[in-house]
């Protein structure tokens, strides 16, 4: 694995564990990848896919009776965040590193008024800052991110905001004290569909405003298209491809990838049938052998392989890598595909 | 049953059966445990202290302490069975009505419920024995009329949520009367929480009818009663403190068995319901 | 909110109502002569007649009922049939004791409950939860009676520290205070348990850490706020209970408070004075569960009437 000079955050073999009267889970397993400075890193796959939970033990927010951080590093200014110690994490938490959520009215709490809500994410980090200040500042991002009536809206409560601008007060808590990352964890899934789009605006520019990289989780692949620079999809707790977002989606080199781009309903042209991933996701307290997707695969092709080695990441082009043991030969299936469905998936428009 | 298993795996709850299990042993076999007669009196033995003959110690009348418990517990325990079936048997049917038909039966049953609430189970166990008078019978029907609210309230709470249920309208829709779907099809799906809280109530009705007895004002002499135990044992606290321990100390395990119990069926008869034990 | 109230008071009245009638008819219920009843046994043949006209009570029940309510809502509770006194200045006399006693355990069982169960929420399935969880069973399980025996036998009697009986002294307090606190400490703190582990998994507990806030400010200032909205609920009701239900608490420690009161008169077959008292509670009772009520909705920024 090479190491970028130009890398914020570098996660290396990530491996977390849940116990389960059902067994142990292994949701995150060998994961790794780095974020650059200044770049959207989207990280896609299916529920339980392990995309969330991956991200959310580098913070340690996992809850740590049932889940485990069995292995793994991640570097982040010349310390590796899994071996820091409460207190040195809590400061990194909401000032280096900020997170939004899912579900606003949820991630909020009902009994403080929001205004106060975004001024504790200040006044926890400075103590030298005063409570008016700190009001001051928060009702300043508040009409950053287009909460209109910022003033008032500051003394209000969470049940009196809608839902859009409940995620935009918290991008604003989020991006109080600039931070370096910026973690959205399916920022817009519990959204109306009209909101979605002006909260995402809103998101990217709190991230150039703050200047910071972003890491956006999310099983919305046309969200990834319009916002990130590069991509991670991970299927059944690892990563099977990495690169930019251009070359991912329209040269994917894993099946999986492919399933889940052939898979969209296309407006453009005429189809009977959809192209869709047979089976169910795995099981990730037994896996099957080797590579977690094979029984889905239609690359697989009777070979043994793909039951028999867990692929590993390998090099296509510069920075476009996936786990596949037969990579190169995604072209063809491509273009089977193509031919059965009626619809080109090849390469094509931008 | 599978709800069976779960209960095995909660120790405390198999802690609080096992307790349990000794109490029923002791009401059923209390003459043959004991050489002693339970309501004889012998005052050349009084006030005796615990020692080999007399396990516990005896009371200022010269009998057995031990004794008197294992014999009590058969008191015990029957009040609590009668007056949990007691109050069950006019609690049940009133909430299911007050569900069920809602509106103005609702309506009154409620206020009924609302107007035993206002007073905590001892005050009005008191206030009827104040006017039935004391004694066995007496007690029973005090005690049981004080918990009939609870279950008025908890019984309507469980056929409400299960009136809008889907299959009640189905049920309805092929013609089955209500009879038949109150019996068959809400209080089958409502009973868990009804043991549970019949099991908890046990308990409480132990406790109030002990605290009856203490003021003197429930089972009435010579019969043994760990509660009217206790307070013939209070006049020699300073003196003679056995008296007063160790009838305490069944009524509190008692109690605390049917507790753990409750505790124990409400985990293992509906785990969604964990939210609310321990 | 204030339609709210309305509505709430509404229903008070009603439930006081029906309190009034089961007061009246308990005492009807009795066996034997009405008059006879609350003039006394020792009374004579003329104390009874004078009693019986001038209660009306050859009347037919329901004007009799009809004279009762009316002579409630006057203040008038009937007479003694012990001392001659009338029913209210007896009273009087004793419920500012009781209130005293309540307050005193439903305070200390509730703060100590409180943090009991925010301890046990904090170290779940640890050491300190189950000895929480077990002392609440305990605390629940444990005869009210049987208890301040013990702490008699104990405090009093052995290490002779605290008065045993009475209220004469100002440390005569404690003893029966800490005894009914125990049972309002071991609901308060399961409840404060189950309350703050339900809390602790919402969404906004996970923000307030991802914002860097200490554990500890999370657990007291974001998560506690939450949590003891249903826990002061129990706390109200409690101390409404308290106020009629110590009465075994009071009895053993000889506290001359309104349940000692209603114990002397049920043995000496005081009905006025166990009427009165019936009434009395649950009007007490009746409006602390209306303030707690209120409170309640004053206290919960989401609900809005």
């Amino acid at each position: 694995m090479t190491s970028d000079p130009d890398a914020l955050l570098q996660v290396r073999d990530l491996a977390v564990e849940f116990d389960t009267p059902e067994g142990v889970v292994k949701a995150v397993t060998e994961v790794s990848w780095d974020l650059r400075r200044g770049e959207t890193l989207g990280i896609v796959g299916e529920s339980g896919s392990g995309k969330s939970v991956s991200v959310m033990s580098l913070m340690r927010l996992i809850p740590t009776p049932p889940g485990r951080i069995v292995s793994g590093e991640a570097r982040f200014e010349d310390r590796d965040l899994l071996t820091l110690t409460r207190r040195q994490l809590r400061r990194l938490r909401g000032r280096d590193i900020a997170m939004v959520f899912q579900d606003p009215m949820s991630s909020l709490n009902p009994v403080q008024t929001v205004g106060h809500q975004i001024a504790e994410a200040m006044l926890v980090h400075d103590s030298q800052l005063r409570d008016r200040e700190a009001k001051r500042r928060s009702i300043e991002l508040l009409e950053l991110v287009g909460v209109p009536q910022p003033a008032e809206r500051f003394r209000q409560y969470p049940h009196q905001y809608s839902g859009g601008m409940r995620q935009r007060a918290m991008i604003a808590m989020a991006i109080a004290n600039r931070p370096k990352i910026l973690i959205a964890d399916e920022p817009t899934t519990a959204l109306d569909v009209t909101i979605q789009a002006q909260v995402m605006e809103v998101l990217k520019s709190a991230q150039q405003e703050a200047g910071a990289a972003m890491i956006l989780i999310t099983h919305d692949l046309g969200l990834i298209a319009e916002m990130a620079d590069r991509v991670i999809v991970m299927y059944g707790g690892r990563v099977v491809e990495i690169g930019e977002v251009h070359e991912v989606f329209h040269r994917p080199r894993h099946p999986y990838t492919f399933g889940l781009m052939a898979s969209l309903p296309r407006l453009d042209t005429q189809t009977e049938t959809l192209a869709t991933i047979p089976g169910q996701p795995p099981s990730l307290v037994t896996p099957p052998p080797g590579c977690a997707f094979h029984p889905r695969c239609r690359l697989q092709r009777e070979r043994s392989l793909c039951a028999e080695a867990v692929p590993e990441l390998m090099d296509g082009t510069t920075g476009h890598r996936s786990a596949c043991h037969y990579a190169e030969e995604m072209q063809d299936l491509v273009a089977e595909v193509s031919a059965e469905v009626g619809v080109d998936f090849s390469g094509g428009a931008e | 049953m599978e709800a069976w298993v779960r209960f095995r795996r909660h120790k405390p709850a198999m802690i609080g059966l096992f307790i349990l299990a000794l109490f029923i042993l002791a009401a059923i076999f209390a003459p043959v445990l004991t050489p002693h007669d339970p309501v004889q009196q012998d005052l050349i033995q009084s006030l005796e202290t615990p020692s080999r003959e007399f396990l516990l110690g005896t009371d200022h009348l010269g009998r057995d302490v031990l004794t008197r418990i294992l014999f009590g517990t058969r008191i015990s325990l029957f009040i609590g069975i009668a007056a949990v079936t007691f109050g069950m048997l006019i609690g049940v049917p009133l909430g299911v009505i007050s569900g069920y038909y809602g509106r103005t039966s609702d309506m009154v049953i409620q206020r009924l419920a609302d107007i035993m609430f206002s007073f905590p189970s001892i005050l009005l166990a008191l206030a009827l024995v104040a006017v039935l008078g004391v004694g066995l019978n007496n007690v029973i029907v005090a005690v049981g009329v004080s918990i009939v609210p609870i279950f008025i309230r908890l019984v309507r709470g469980q056929v409400l949520a299960v009136r809008e249920e889907v299959y009640v309208d189905a049920a309805r829709a092929v013609g089955a009367h209500d009879l038949r779907i109150l019996t068959k099809h809400i209080l089958s799906n409502s009973w868990a929480p009804i043991i549970v809280q019949a099991t908890v109530s046990l308990g409480i009705t132990i406790l109030v009818a002990a605290g009856l007895g203490f003021l003197g004002l429930g089972v009435q002499a010579p019969t043994p009663e760990w509660g009217s135990m206790l307070g013939e044992g209070r006049n020699y606290i300073y003196s003679h403190p056995h008296m007063t321990t160790f009838p305490g100390v069944a009524i509190f395990l008692a109690v605390i068995a049917f507790n753990l119990m409750g505790d124990g069926l409400r985990d293992a008869l509906d785990p969604r319901l964990r939210v609310l034990g321990a | 909110m204030l339609t709210y109230i309305a509505r709430r008071l509404a229903v008070s009245v009603v439930t006081l109502l029906g309190v009034t009638v089961i007061a009246f008819g308990l005492v009807q219920m009795l066996p034997g002569d009405p008059a006879r009843t609350i003039a006394g046994l020792l009374a004579s043949d003329e104390d009874v007649e004078r009693i019986r006209t001038r209660m009306g009570l050859d009347e037919p029940v329901l004007v009799q009922y009809g004279q009762f309510v009316s002579r409630l809502v006057t203040g008038d509770l009937g007479e003694s049939a012990r001392t001659r006194r009338p029913v209210t200045t007896e009273i009087g006399a004793r419920l500012p004791k009781t209130i005293e006693l309540a307050a005193a355990g439903t305070i200390i069982g509730s703060v100590l409950g409180i943090f009991a169960g925010v301890v046990a929420a904090r170290f779940r399935n640890r050491f300190l939860d189950h000895s929480v969880s077990m002392g609440s069973l305990i605390g629940i399980s444990m005869p009210v009676y049987w208890l301040g025996l013990l702490l008699i036998m104990l405090f009093a009697v052995n290490l002779g520290w605290l008065p045993a009986a009475g209220a004469d002294r100002r440390t005569s307090i404690i003893l029966p205070a800490f005894t009914i606190g125990l049972f309002t400490m071991a609901l308060v703190a399961r409840m404060t348990r189950s309350s703050m582990l339900e809390v602790l998994e919402q969404d906004f507990v996970r923000t307030a850490f991802s914002k860097g806030v200490a554990d500890r400010n999370v657990v007291y200032r974001h998560a506690l706020r939450n949590a003891f909205i249903p826990v002061l609920t129990v706390i109200g009701i409690q101390f409404g209970s308290l106020l009629g239900g110590a009465v075994l608490t009071e009895f053993v420690f000889a506290w001359p408070g309104i349940g000692r009161l209603l114990v002397d008169s049920i043995f000496a077959r005081d009905f006025p004075v166990v009427q009165g008292i019936i009434i009395v509670f649950a009007l007490m009772f009746i409006v602390v569960n209306l303030v707690v009520d209120i409170l309640y909705s004053y206290v919960n920024p989401k609900i809005q009437y």
